[in-house]
């Protein structure tokens, strides 16, 4: 009996060991290759903050004007950094629990290297003067069928491994990861052709690239986060996942009431009525899913507090599970008709909920999926214990100081706006401490991932700690998380009985 | 959970969402039909036929390229979403020497001639939705000025077009001491840098048709009064 069990943990460790050297290349390959367009965004949001509070800065500098190298900013963060570390963390969410090993790593591959020149090419034609105007939809036009296009070529693989599963129960994790997959070619598709393709009336265009950039953020963003975290808090803790009904409710009421928010940035707009109201609505019920998630993923986590102190991973995301809890109820505080909305439509309120969103809670669930899945992958540990550390407190400190500096300087900023009765000027001087602190703020986060991205392009280059002790946290690695031994097994596949 | 309740939520939930929130309100709104006036209510009889003129196709073609609308909106609030028709200028003018009251919030026809509306993202700078008519009457209020310091020496050479004064913001936005505190970027690279010193930039096709599409946002038309939630003007004496 104890040599069956036995033998099938082995085998076990084999398969894993196998899904994990099919997908290398293509996951390595989107983090990094993410991970250095996040510099590139934190660099032009730098500039894109500090023209916003010195103007005279880089000043009438065509490729640098502010409006340019914001959009770029954006871009940059969403499509650049945000759907490569989506796409890597998901394809080899999907092909662990599936337990399938990738058949198609080198197409993904291609198909990566062709996203990021796509993402090269549109970021290079929004700062040339080439962009399109429609909020996180600034490239040019040509460049969304072929983005669809190459995220076909990078998800379909991943879909039919789904498809073709062991039949049996759908995990928790997996829920939110295929939720993700479907909704985002939907999301683009959709806001692509109603807003380039088809002509119609100007305000529903708008409307409609409102509703795809809250899609994107609430049925993209937030769902690949929690497929992460649903994926890391019960397999380094070692405990079941916390509630099942509760994350139940958080998938199908995020999925029931995602997909209507977004025009409530519109309200007030001459627009059919109830589409700014169900937008409101529906972006002040985001709150829900957002708290059952968090309460379900961190009761899992610290059930096992000894692991919970010493994983890099956990540490990070249960630090993103806490951004996304924020994020849930910010958004409920901030939309309600009639009080905060008129506040925050048009203040910095915004950026600084797509900051909370972007970098606080999705980024960090991806750092820690990273910290995770990097060694698992590149069969090397991390180098350095201080790295990771400096990489969390700076990022923490930045990313909590711009999402509390923008939605509540934000709230002050709309005070300043509404009040009529003095001159713009003052609403203007609500605002510009904000965003001073901010552009602080974001120099601390470029300061944290300048040493995060040169960790990964080492371990990237094979050059991290041969080792089969897990880079950890705490002192000791008798509480480590993947048992005495760890999980690597560097004397070659099988070697090790892992958990 | 089984593989068809999932897909079948997935798409029912997303799908309905799409469908009506999306999809359908695009497609319905595509036409947008002719308002009347009323008889007996308004001044006017027959069809309300907006008037927008300039560059606007280019204009905003131009707007939307240098992501003017990061900072700017395009939209007056009703009262019920926002305080906009109070701000001086933005919605129209409290008293306009011919016509009263012609505050008045966005309507659909304010935005015709554009592919996307740019409704925008934040408010850093003030709302553009009639900054035409602001400027309009700045550069009257400024000839009205001129004319009155310089007496006899004033010719109408010397009048100042609104053209002018927007171009001369969009080249410096801090260039009189009250705007000192604007945060708005100098879009100078579409201007051409002068020959010699002394003489004015002048400005490219793109600048003039950004002019020429900011000062076509004007709500200076009379709107049948079923359009208009403006606050009631006082009875005519």
């Amino acid at each position: 009996m104890s040599q069956e069990i036995k033998q099938s943990a082995e085998q076990d460790a084999i398969l894993r060991t196998t899904i994990d050297r099919s997908l290398r290349h293509p996951v390595m390959f989107f983090f990094t290759s993410g991970a250095a367009w996040l510099a590139v965004s934190l660099i032009l949001g730098i500039i894109a903050t500090a023209k916003m509070v010195s103007p005279e800065f880089m000043d009438g500098c065509a490729w640098f004007t502010q409006g340019r190298v914001f959009a770029a900013h954006i871009s940059t963060l969403v499509y650049g950094w945000g759907c490569q570390a989506a796409f890597g963390v998901l394809i080899w969410l999907i092909a662990r629990l599936t337990r399938q090993e990738n058949r198609a790593s080198g197409i993904i591959l291609a198909a990566g290297h062709a996203w990021n020149l796509l993402i090269a090419v549109g970021t290079f034609s929004i700062l040339a003067g080439y962009g399109t105007g429609v909020p996180w939809m600034e490239f040019p036009t040509m460049i969304w069928p072929a983005l669809l296009l190459t995220y076909s070529l990078i998800a379909i693989w991943t879909m039919i491994q789904f498809r073709v599963r062991t039949p049996g129960e759908v995990f928790v994790s997996q829920w939110f990861a295929v939720g993700a997959l479907v909704w985002f070619p939907w999301l683009v598709a959709t806001a692509f052709v109603l807003v380039f393709c088809v002509g119609g009336n100007p305000l529903m265009s708008a409307g409609v690239a409102a509703w795809f950039r809250s899609g994107i953020t609430y049925l993209f963003f937030l769902p690949t986060a929690a497929a992460a975290a649903y994926y890391l808090a019960p397999k380094i803790s070692g405990r079941p996942v916390h509630s099942y009904s509760l994350s139940l409710i958080g998938f199908w009421v995020l999925a029931a009431v995602g997909p209507w928010a977004g025009m409530q940035k519109l309200a007030g707009a001459p627009i059919p009525f109830f589409l700014p109201y169900m937008g409101a609505a529906a972006a002040v019920l985001i709150g829900i899913p957002t708290i059952a998630i968090a309460v379900s993923t961190l009761r899992t986590m610290t059930s096992e507090p000894g692991k919970f102190a010493s994983s890099p991973a956990l540490r990070f995301t249960a630090t993103g599970v806490v951004c996304m809890l924020i994020l849930g109820i910010s958004s409920s505080l901030t939309n309600l008709p009639n009080s905060t909305l008129q506040l925050t439509q048009f203040s910095i309120t915004q950026y600084g909920m797509d900051i909370l969103a972007i970098y606080g809670s999705f980024s960090f669930v991806m750092f820690g999926a990273m910290y995770f899945i990097v060694p698992r992958i590149t069969r090397r540990e991390w180098l350095s214990k201080r790295l990771i550390k400096l990489h969390f407190l700076f990022s923490m400190y930045g990313v909590i100081a711009v999402a509390v500096l923008s939605v509540l300087g934000g709230m002050l900023h709309g005070i300043g706006q509404e009040d009529f009765k003095f001159t713009w000027d003052s609403a203007v001087a609500h605002a510009y401490p904000y965003q001073m602190a901010t552009l602080i703020a974001w120099c601390f986060v470029l300061f944290s991932n300048f040493f995060f991205f040169v960790h990964l392009l080492l371990m990237w280059m094979r050059l991290g700690r041969r080792s089969s002790h897990p880079t950890l946290l705490g002192h000791a690695h008798i509480d480590s998380p993947h048992g005495p031994d760890g999980d690597i097994d560097n004397a070659g596949p099988g070697s090790v009985i892992a958990h | 959970m089984t593989l068809r309740t999932f897909t079948f939520g997935m798409i029912a939930s997303f799908g309905s969402a799409w469908l009506f929130a999306v999809v359908l309100p695009f497609f319905k709104t595509r036409d947008v039909k002719p308002v009347y006036f009323a008889d007996g209510i308004d001044e006017k009889t027959g069809v309300y036929f907006p008037k927008r003129t300039g560059q606007i196709t280019n204009g905003a073609k131009v707007y939307a390229q240098n992501g003017c609308y990061v900072c700017h909106t395009q939209v007056v609030r009703p009262t019920y979403a926002g305080n906009d028709i109070h701000r001086d200028g933005w919605a129209g003018f409290k008293a306009d020497p011919d016509r009263g009251d012609t505050r008045r919030e966005s309507n659909v026809f304010d935005y015709q001639g554009e592919e996307f509306a740019q409704i925008g993202i934040m408010r850093i700078g003030p709302d553009l939705s009639n900054v035409g008519s602001r400027y309009e009457k700045t550069a009257i209020a400024l000839n009205e000025l001129n004319k009155t310091k310089l007496g006899d020496a004033w010719n109408d050479s010397m009048k100042t077009s609104p053209e002018a004064l927007l171009l001369e913001h969009l080249y410096n936005p801090r260039n009189k001491p009250s705007m000192r505190w604007s945060t708005c970027p100098s879009v100078r690279f579409l201007f051409n840098e002068p020959a010699r010193e002394g003489l004015a930039p002048s400005p490219k096709p793109e600048a003039r048709a950004l002019v020429g599409y900011l000062l076509s946002m004007k709500k200076n038309d009379t709107v049948p009064a079923s359009m208009n939630y403006a606050p009631p003007k006082p009875a005519a004496q």
